[in-house]
């Protein structure tokens, strides 16, 4: 016995992690595709299914919200996405530089990232409070008070740049790490060749860091894509839901409104987007860096 | 000459990037600095404008009030329960799942290790709706066992992936020479790979208990009682408030941040290590 657990000890504790993974995730994700073809009622406390086809889909492709919300959750992915790698390279670029306290800044610039997204959400939604928030008080000697969260596309622009405080800190350690892999030789060489500073960013830090940045988008963009915390907690999705995106939708569809099968075809087709966005990436991407 | 306008020019430099780090340190921090500045000002002087910085005497009954008004001693509790418990069993069981993928030798290793990767593509919100029909129909609603199972889903990839690893940095003839002594694989694990993947596992307990900590969809769906509910599914209620008491609600914000604070002053450097074994090594 014990001969034999300790010869297939790998087989064993791999086949004992497929069989808890497949617990916890195999079942939700079939009753997720089930159900997004079912009509699911409560009565009298119990769930009741009733196929009804490509209805769900049907609904979903035909919801002006799906739509509005699909582009609102574009472009607030696509914002926070592209200020996290301008900022993060701005900042692994110099945090790179330095040599003192270097620990201890890192440590400040982390902190958005390891608090609860919640607690980001909620701090932030009190800085930019309209009557009383610390980001008008700054403003103050310059512009009249700004309704940060009030108007459809302000708000947007606030809840982009919240969401990317939390994530410059992840593309920042991406980043320093990919700087610090770039052999500083090359660096001299091109300086010998009369590089300026600028050259050297585009010709060589760029390039080295080609593979770093292209891993970094993806996972953001997975990531922000598919956040709920931050559009709950700041805005609720107003003014007039146009902060929502797909993700608070289902939230909504769950919480709100009971919508069951509706909820389950809106996150299959939100599955769906995020697969073919990773593979087309992927394949634009990926393939020229190896 | 030169030499000495190009050394000047450089010291400029140089406090040019600290300059520009400390920016990016201020905008981080400042949020959370105003947050606990709020926290010890009483209700009157917090809705004033404009805000000071420095309340006349710091009000540290708002922390009180936080615990008296609200249940959060409850919610602190239920919070370290789950996340130590997601921690544990994801510990564990990555640890030897990760250990096995990394020594396994057959073929379909990586093909096993991206399928377990992948699970997490899967939005979260959308696995909302059958965690709550599962947990409703065992009638394990309202309780820790229905959050430490989805947390432990949330994080088990992750945390064997991590594992997966820095196992792979330990060298196999370790694994050998122990096992000519005579020693069972179980023995090997505990008392030779485990400390040598020692740093290993600190980053992904870390991990596990940061992220189950400071989840808020599963916890806001799958518990409706103070039985059962986190931290920040009770920050998140402040919002819900008619009049919202923001002197409370930045002290149970931060109270909700205390470990990320520990972690970051503790154990930053297996933050940043985390951080980078998800990916880099993909």
């Amino acid at each position: 016995m014990r001969r034999f657990l300790d010869k297939h000890f790998e087989a064993i504790w791999i086949t004992v992690i497929f069989i808890v993974l497949g617990l916890v995730v195999v079942f939700p994700v079939c009753s997720v595709f089930n159900q997004s073809f079912c009509e699911v009622k409560v009565r009298y406390g119990k769930n009741i299914a009733r196929y009804v086809g490509l209805n769900n889909y049907r609904l979903v492709f035909s919801d002006p919200f799906f739509w509005r919300f699909l582009r609102q959750g574009v472009v607030y992915t696509a914002g926070s996405v592209g200020i996290s790698l301008v900022l993060g390279l701005m900042c692994a670029m110099l945090l790179d530089r330095i040599a003192r306290l270097k620990a201890l800044f890192r440590g400040m610039i982390l902190l958005p990232w390891v608090i609860p997204p919640v607690v980001a959400a909620v701090l932030w939604r009190w800085l930019l409070n309209d009557t009383y928030g610390l980001v008008n008080a700054v403003i103050r000697p310059f512009h009249a008070p700004i309704n940060w969260l009030g108007s459809p596309t302000i708000a947007m622009i606030s809840l982009v740049a919240v969401d990317a405080w939390t994530r410059v800190p992840f593309a920042t350690i991406y980043m320093l790490a990919g700087l610090q892999g770039i052999p500083e030789e090359i660096y001299d060489a091109a300086k010998v060749d009369g590089a300026g500073i600028f050259a050297r960013f585009r010709y060589v830090t760029l390039p080295y860091l080609r593979p770093v940045i292209v891993t970094v988008v993806l996972i953001l963009s997975i990531f922000v894509f598919r956040t709920y915390e931050m559009i709950g907690g700041l805005t609720s999705g107003g003014p007039a839901r146009y902060t929502e995106t797909l993700t608070s939708y289902v939230f909504k569809n769950v919480v709100e409104y009971y919508k069951t099968g509706y909820s389950s075809a809106l996150s299959v087709v939100m599955l769906v987007i995020i697969v073919l966005f990773s593979i087309v990436y992927l394949r634009a991407f990926y393939r020229k860096v190896s | 000459m030169s030499a000495t306008s190009s050394l000047q020019f450089r010291k400029l430099g140089v406090i040019g990037y600290y300059f520009g780090v400390f920016v990016f340190a201020v905008v981080s921090v400042v949020p959370i600095l105003w947050a606990f500045s709020t926290s010890i000002k009483p209700l009157n002087e917090v809705r004033v404008w404009p805000p000071y910085w420095i309340p006349k005497e710091p009000y540290w009954r708002t922390y009180r009030e936080v615990f008296e008004t609200r249940p959060f001693l409850s919610y602190m509790r239920n919070s370290l329960i789950v996340a130590s418990a997601t921690t544990a069993i994801c510990v564990l069981l990555g640890g030897l799942g990760g250990y096995s993928l990394s020594r396994a030798r057959f073929r379909a290793k990586w093909a096993l290790a991206i399928t377990i990767l992948g699970m997490r593509l899967f939005p979260p919100i959308a696995l909302v709706t059958p965690w709550f029909q599962l947990a409703s129909r065992f009638g394990i609603l309202d309780q820790y066992v229905t959050l430490i199972a989805a947390y432990v889903y949330m994080n088990l990839p992750f945390v064997i992936w991590i594992m997966m690893g820095f196992f792979d940095e330990v060298p196999q003839e370790i694994d050998e020479a122990g096992m000519v002594d005579g020693c069972t694989k179980w023995q090997l694990l505990r008392r030779v790979i485990a400390p040598l993947a020692g740093p290993g596992l600190a980053t992904a307990s870390i991990f596990a208990f940061l992220l189950s900590w400071n989840e808020y969809v599963l916890a806001a769906v799958l518990s409706f009682s103070e039985r059962c509910k986190t931290l920040p599914v009770g920050v998140m209620e402040f919002i819900g408030d008619e009049f919202v008491a923001w002197n409370q609600l930045c002290a149970g914000a931060l109270i909700a941040s205390i470990p990320a604070f520990i972690f970051v002053l503790a154990f930053q450097k297996y933050i940043v290590r985390g951080l980078m074994a998800g990916a880099v090594k993909g």
